[in-house]
Protein backbone atom coordinates (compact mmCIF):
# COMPACT_ATOMS: atom_id res chain seq x y z
CA UNK A 1 0.00 0.00 0.00
CA UNK A 2 2.75 2.44 0.74
CA UNK A 3 4.28 1.91 -2.78
CA UNK A 4 0.72 2.82 -4.05
CA UNK A 5 0.46 5.81 -2.08
CA UNK A 6 3.74 7.32 -2.98
CA UNK A 7 2.76 6.32 -6.64
CA UNK A 8 -0.51 7.94 -6.36
CA UNK A 9 1.16 11.28 -4.71
CA UNK A 10 4.07 11.12 -7.56
CA UNK A 11 1.15 10.81 -10.28
CA UNK A 12 -1.20 14.28 -8.05
CA UNK A 13 2.17 16.55 -8.69
CA UNK A 14 2.55 15.73 -11.99
CA UNK A 15 -1.14 15.30 -12.80
CA UNK A 16 -2.26 18.91 -10.82
CA UNK A 17 1.04 20.20 -11.80
CA UNK A 18 1.61 21.18 -7.66
CA UNK A 19 4.68 22.82 -8.29
CA UNK A 20 6.91 22.85 -5.38
CA UNK A 21 5.24 20.20 -3.41
CA UNK A 22 7.28 17.08 -2.30
CA UNK A 23 5.64 13.52 -1.60
CA UNK A 24 6.61 14.57 2.11
CA UNK A 25 4.09 17.44 1.90
CA UNK A 26 1.16 15.25 0.98
CA UNK A 27 -0.44 13.62 4.37
CA UNK A 28 -1.97 10.12 3.42
CA UNK A 29 -5.11 11.16 5.64
CA UNK A 30 -5.34 14.75 4.77
CA UNK A 31 -8.63 16.33 2.65
CA UNK A 32 -7.86 16.35 -0.87
CA UNK A 33 -10.37 19.57 -1.21
CA UNK A 34 -11.12 22.17 0.69
CA UNK A 35 -8.16 22.31 3.57
CA UNK A 36 -5.40 19.80 3.28
CA UNK A 37 -4.25 20.49 -0.44
CA UNK A 38 -7.03 22.67 -1.54
CA UNK A 39 -7.56 21.30 -4.72
CA UNK A 40 -10.73 22.77 -6.98
CA UNK A 41 -13.44 21.18 -9.24
CA UNK A 42 -10.86 21.24 -12.75
CA UNK A 43 -8.69 19.10 -10.36
CA UNK A 44 -11.27 16.54 -9.36
CA UNK A 45 -12.13 16.24 -13.22
CA UNK A 46 -8.06 15.51 -13.51
CA UNK A 47 -8.59 12.95 -10.91
CA UNK A 48 -10.90 10.97 -12.61
CA UNK A 49 -9.21 11.39 -15.69
CA UNK A 50 -5.90 9.81 -13.17
CA UNK A 51 -7.76 6.74 -12.52
CA UNK A 52 -8.71 6.07 -15.74
CA UNK A 53 -5.14 6.17 -17.50
CA UNK A 54 -3.44 5.08 -14.84
CA UNK A 55 -5.26 2.36 -12.88
CA UNK A 56 -8.14 1.40 -15.78
CA UNK A 57 -10.91 2.34 -13.21
CA UNK A 58 -13.54 4.71 -13.84
CA UNK A 59 -15.88 6.77 -11.54
CA UNK A 60 -19.57 5.84 -11.62
CA UNK A 61 -21.28 8.71 -10.33
CA UNK A 62 -20.84 12.12 -8.16
CA UNK A 63 -21.18 10.19 -4.85
CA UNK A 64 -19.15 7.54 -5.26
CA UNK A 65 -16.30 10.25 -6.46
CA UNK A 66 -17.18 12.32 -3.49
CA UNK A 67 -15.94 9.52 -1.33
CA UNK A 68 -13.21 7.95 -3.04
CA UNK A 69 -11.64 11.42 -3.87
CA UNK A 70 -11.93 12.30 0.45
CA UNK A 71 -8.02 11.29 0.43
CA UNK A 72 -4.88 10.10 -0.61
CA UNK A 73 -5.45 7.23 1.36
CA UNK A 74 -9.19 6.57 -0.05
CA UNK A 75 -8.17 6.07 -3.35
CA UNK A 76 -5.25 4.36 -2.63
CA UNK A 77 -7.69 1.48 -1.11
CA UNK A 78 -9.88 2.65 -3.81
CA UNK A 79 -7.74 1.60 -6.47
CA UNK A 80 -6.53 -1.49 -4.87
CA UNK A 81 -10.09 -3.04 -4.86
CA UNK A 82 -10.77 -2.08 -7.80
CA UNK A 83 -7.66 -2.24 -10.29
CA UNK A 84 -7.86 -4.05 -13.57
CA UNK B 1 8.77 48.13 -16.87
CA UNK B 2 8.92 51.75 -17.77
CA UNK B 3 11.75 51.09 -19.88
CA UNK B 4 14.02 49.88 -17.87
CA UNK B 5 14.48 45.66 -18.10
CA UNK B 6 13.31 43.81 -15.62
CA UNK B 7 15.74 40.67 -16.18
CA UNK B 8 19.53 41.18 -17.23
CA UNK B 9 19.09 38.73 -20.44
CA UNK B 10 16.63 36.43 -22.08
CA UNK B 11 16.46 32.81 -19.49
CA UNK B 12 16.48 29.69 -21.82
CA UNK B 13 12.62 28.30 -22.97
CA UNK B 14 9.29 30.20 -22.47
CA UNK B 15 8.41 28.47 -18.88
CA UNK B 16 12.29 29.05 -17.24
CA UNK B 17 11.49 32.79 -18.42
CA UNK B 18 8.64 32.72 -16.51
CA UNK B 19 10.25 31.03 -13.53
CA UNK B 20 12.81 32.96 -13.06
CA UNK B 21 10.40 36.18 -13.69
CA UNK B 22 8.21 34.69 -10.55
CA UNK B 23 11.63 34.32 -8.83
CA UNK B 24 13.28 38.04 -9.30
CA UNK B 25 9.71 40.08 -8.85
CA UNK B 26 7.82 38.07 -6.50
CA UNK B 27 4.80 37.45 -8.25
CA UNK B 28 2.68 35.36 -5.92
CA UNK B 29 -0.28 33.03 -7.42
CA UNK B 30 -1.07 29.31 -5.24
CA UNK B 31 -0.96 27.48 -8.28
CA UNK B 32 0.49 29.40 -11.25
CA UNK B 33 1.74 25.91 -13.00
CA UNK B 34 -1.54 25.73 -13.06
CA UNK B 35 -2.41 28.62 -15.76
CA UNK B 36 -1.55 28.20 -19.59
CA UNK B 37 1.30 30.18 -20.59
CA UNK B 38 -1.00 33.04 -21.94
CA UNK B 39 -2.19 33.08 -19.11
CA UNK B 40 0.57 33.01 -17.36
CA UNK B 41 2.53 35.56 -19.11
CA UNK B 42 -0.45 37.87 -18.57
CA UNK B 43 -0.79 37.37 -15.13
CA UNK B 44 2.82 37.41 -14.11
CA UNK B 45 3.43 40.88 -16.44
CA UNK B 46 0.32 42.14 -14.72
CA UNK B 47 1.63 41.59 -11.31
CA UNK B 48 4.59 43.13 -11.81
CA UNK B 49 2.97 46.40 -13.28
CA UNK B 50 0.52 46.47 -10.27
CA UNK B 51 3.07 45.33 -8.01
CA UNK B 52 5.36 48.42 -9.40
CA UNK B 53 3.12 51.08 -9.26
CA UNK B 54 0.61 50.28 -6.41
CA UNK B 55 -2.58 52.08 -8.53
CA UNK B 56 -5.00 51.17 -5.77
CA UNK B 57 -3.90 52.91 -3.34
CA UNK B 58 -5.49 55.89 -4.66
CA UNK B 59 -9.09 55.53 -3.40
CA UNK B 60 -11.30 56.32 -6.11
CA UNK B 61 -9.88 53.35 -8.49
CA UNK B 62 -12.88 51.05 -8.17
CA UNK B 63 -13.85 50.49 -11.37
CA UNK B 64 -11.13 48.24 -12.64
CA UNK B 65 -11.20 46.51 -16.09
CA UNK B 66 -8.80 44.68 -18.51
CA UNK B 67 -8.36 45.43 -22.59
CA UNK B 68 -5.91 43.05 -23.96
CA UNK B 69 -5.26 41.33 -27.46
CA UNK B 70 -3.21 39.05 -29.31
CA UNK B 71 -2.93 37.30 -32.90
CA UNK B 72 -2.93 33.72 -31.86
CA UNK B 73 -6.15 33.68 -29.81
CA UNK B 74 -5.70 30.44 -27.68
CA UNK B 75 -4.15 28.18 -30.18
CA UNK B 76 -1.00 27.42 -27.90
CA UNK B 77 -3.21 25.74 -25.39
CA UNK B 78 -5.83 24.68 -27.96
CA UNK B 79 -3.05 22.46 -29.60
CA UNK B 80 -2.35 20.86 -26.52
CA UNK B 81 -6.03 20.21 -25.55
CA UNK B 82 -5.86 18.62 -28.97
CA UNK B 83 -3.07 16.79 -28.24
CA UNK B 84 -4.30 15.44 -25.01
CA UNK B 85 -7.25 13.87 -26.81
CA UNK B 86 -5.79 11.47 -28.23
CA UNK B 87 -5.34 9.69 -24.96
CA UNK B 88 -8.23 11.26 -22.40
CA UNK B 89 -9.15 15.08 -23.27
CA UNK B 90 -7.83 17.05 -20.46
CA UNK B 91 -10.33 18.96 -18.20
CA UNK B 92 -7.27 21.25 -16.97
CA UNK B 93 -6.47 22.35 -20.12
CA UNK B 94 -9.66 22.23 -21.46
CA UNK B 95 -11.08 25.51 -19.58
CA UNK B 96 -8.04 27.61 -20.86
CA UNK B 97 -8.96 26.96 -24.57
CA UNK B 98 -10.30 30.46 -24.36
CA UNK B 99 -7.72 33.65 -24.55
CA UNK B 100 -10.23 35.95 -22.07
CA UNK B 101 -9.27 33.19 -19.52
CA UNK B 102 -6.06 35.68 -18.75
CA UNK B 103 -8.21 38.42 -17.88
CA UNK B 104 -10.45 35.99 -15.54
CA UNK B 105 -7.20 35.01 -13.66
CA UNK B 106 -5.69 38.81 -13.31
CA UNK B 107 -9.66 39.55 -11.92
CA UNK B 108 -9.57 37.71 -9.41
CA UNK B 109 -6.05 37.78 -8.05
CA UNK B 110 -7.08 42.04 -7.97
CA UNK B 111 -10.30 42.19 -7.69
CA UNK B 112 -11.01 43.78 -10.99
CA UNK B 113 -14.82 43.34 -11.14
CA UNK B 114 -15.13 46.66 -14.21
CA UNK B 115 -15.26 45.67 -17.87
CA UNK B 116 -13.18 43.35 -19.39
CA UNK B 117 -12.68 42.73 -23.77
CA UNK B 118 -9.72 40.49 -25.40
CA UNK B 119 -9.38 40.99 -29.04
CA UNK B 120 -7.92 39.27 -31.79
CA UNK B 121 -6.03 40.72 -34.80
CA UNK B 122 -3.80 40.05 -37.17
CA UNK B 123 -0.95 42.57 -35.60
CA UNK B 124 -1.45 44.53 -32.58
CA UNK B 125 -3.86 47.00 -33.11
CA UNK B 126 -3.32 50.20 -30.75
CA UNK B 127 -6.09 52.84 -32.35
CA UNK B 128 -8.32 49.79 -30.64
CA UNK B 129 -6.70 49.52 -27.27
CA UNK B 130 -6.90 53.13 -27.13
CA UNK B 131 -10.14 53.64 -28.63
CA UNK B 132 -11.89 51.47 -26.06
CA UNK B 133 -9.98 52.49 -23.19
CA UNK B 134 -10.81 55.88 -23.72
CA UNK B 135 -14.66 55.00 -24.27
CA UNK B 136 -14.75 53.12 -21.00
CA UNK B 137 -12.84 56.21 -19.56
CA UNK B 138 -15.30 58.69 -21.05
CA UNK B 139 -18.61 56.95 -20.09
CA UNK B 140 -17.09 56.53 -16.71
CA UNK B 141 -17.46 52.87 -16.78
CA UNK B 142 -13.15 52.38 -15.63
CA UNK B 143 -11.41 54.11 -13.46
CA UNK B 144 -8.46 52.06 -14.34
CA UNK B 145 -7.61 49.28 -17.26
CA UNK B 146 -4.74 47.50 -18.12
CA UNK B 147 -3.93 47.03 -21.26
CA UNK B 148 -1.94 44.92 -23.50
CA UNK B 149 -0.88 42.44 -26.38
CA UNK B 150 -0.24 38.94 -25.22
CA UNK B 151 0.96 36.44 -27.71
CA UNK B 152 2.04 32.84 -27.00
CA UNK B 153 2.56 30.20 -29.42
CA UNK B 154 4.98 27.15 -29.04
CA UNK B 155 7.44 29.00 -26.90
CA UNK B 156 7.56 32.12 -28.79
CA UNK B 157 6.30 35.27 -27.62
CA UNK B 158 5.02 38.76 -27.50
CA UNK B 159 4.04 40.63 -24.55
CA UNK B 160 3.36 44.60 -23.75
CA UNK B 161 1.24 45.64 -20.93
CA UNK B 162 0.38 49.33 -19.85
CA UNK B 163 -1.60 50.69 -16.96
CA UNK B 164 -4.25 53.58 -17.81
CA UNK B 165 -5.89 55.81 -15.48
CA UNK B 166 -8.88 58.00 -15.92
CA UNK B 167 -7.41 60.85 -14.15
CA UNK B 168 -3.71 60.87 -15.40
CA UNK B 169 -0.80 61.31 -12.45
CA UNK B 170 1.18 64.33 -13.49
CA UNK B 171 4.28 62.33 -13.62
CA UNK B 172 3.03 59.72 -16.15
CA UNK B 173 2.60 59.75 -20.18
CA UNK B 174 -0.81 60.94 -21.68
CA UNK B 175 -2.74 57.52 -23.02
CA UNK B 176 -2.33 58.10 -27.04
CA UNK B 177 -1.83 56.39 -29.91
CA UNK B 178 1.51 58.18 -30.47
CA UNK B 179 2.68 56.91 -26.68
CA UNK B 180 1.48 53.56 -27.01
CA UNK B 181 3.22 53.00 -30.47
CA UNK B 182 6.34 54.61 -29.04
CA UNK B 183 6.01 52.40 -25.88
CA UNK B 184 5.51 48.82 -27.82
CA UNK B 185 8.42 50.07 -30.36
CA UNK B 186 10.96 50.25 -27.50
CA UNK B 187 10.21 46.41 -26.39
CA UNK B 188 13.71 44.84 -26.85
CA UNK B 189 13.02 41.43 -28.91
CA UNK B 190 14.30 38.63 -26.89
CA UNK B 191 13.08 34.73 -28.72
CA UNK B 192 13.42 31.92 -26.71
Amino acid sequence: MEQLTNELKELIIESLKLQGTTLGDIDNDAPLFGDGLGLDSIDALELIVLLQQHYGIKIKNAEEGKSVFQSVKTMAEFIEKNRT
Amino acid sequence: MNGFPCLKEPVGTFQQLVDEIVKTKQVSHLRLGKLDHLSQLGFVMSDILLHETKPFEKTYCFKRGIVFGNSVSSLDTDLKYWESTRNIASPALFVYTLPNIVLAEISIKNNFKGESFFFISEKIDVKLLFNTINDFFSTGRLDICLGGWIDVLNGEYDAFVFLAEKEKPETDRELTVENLIKIYNTIPVWSS
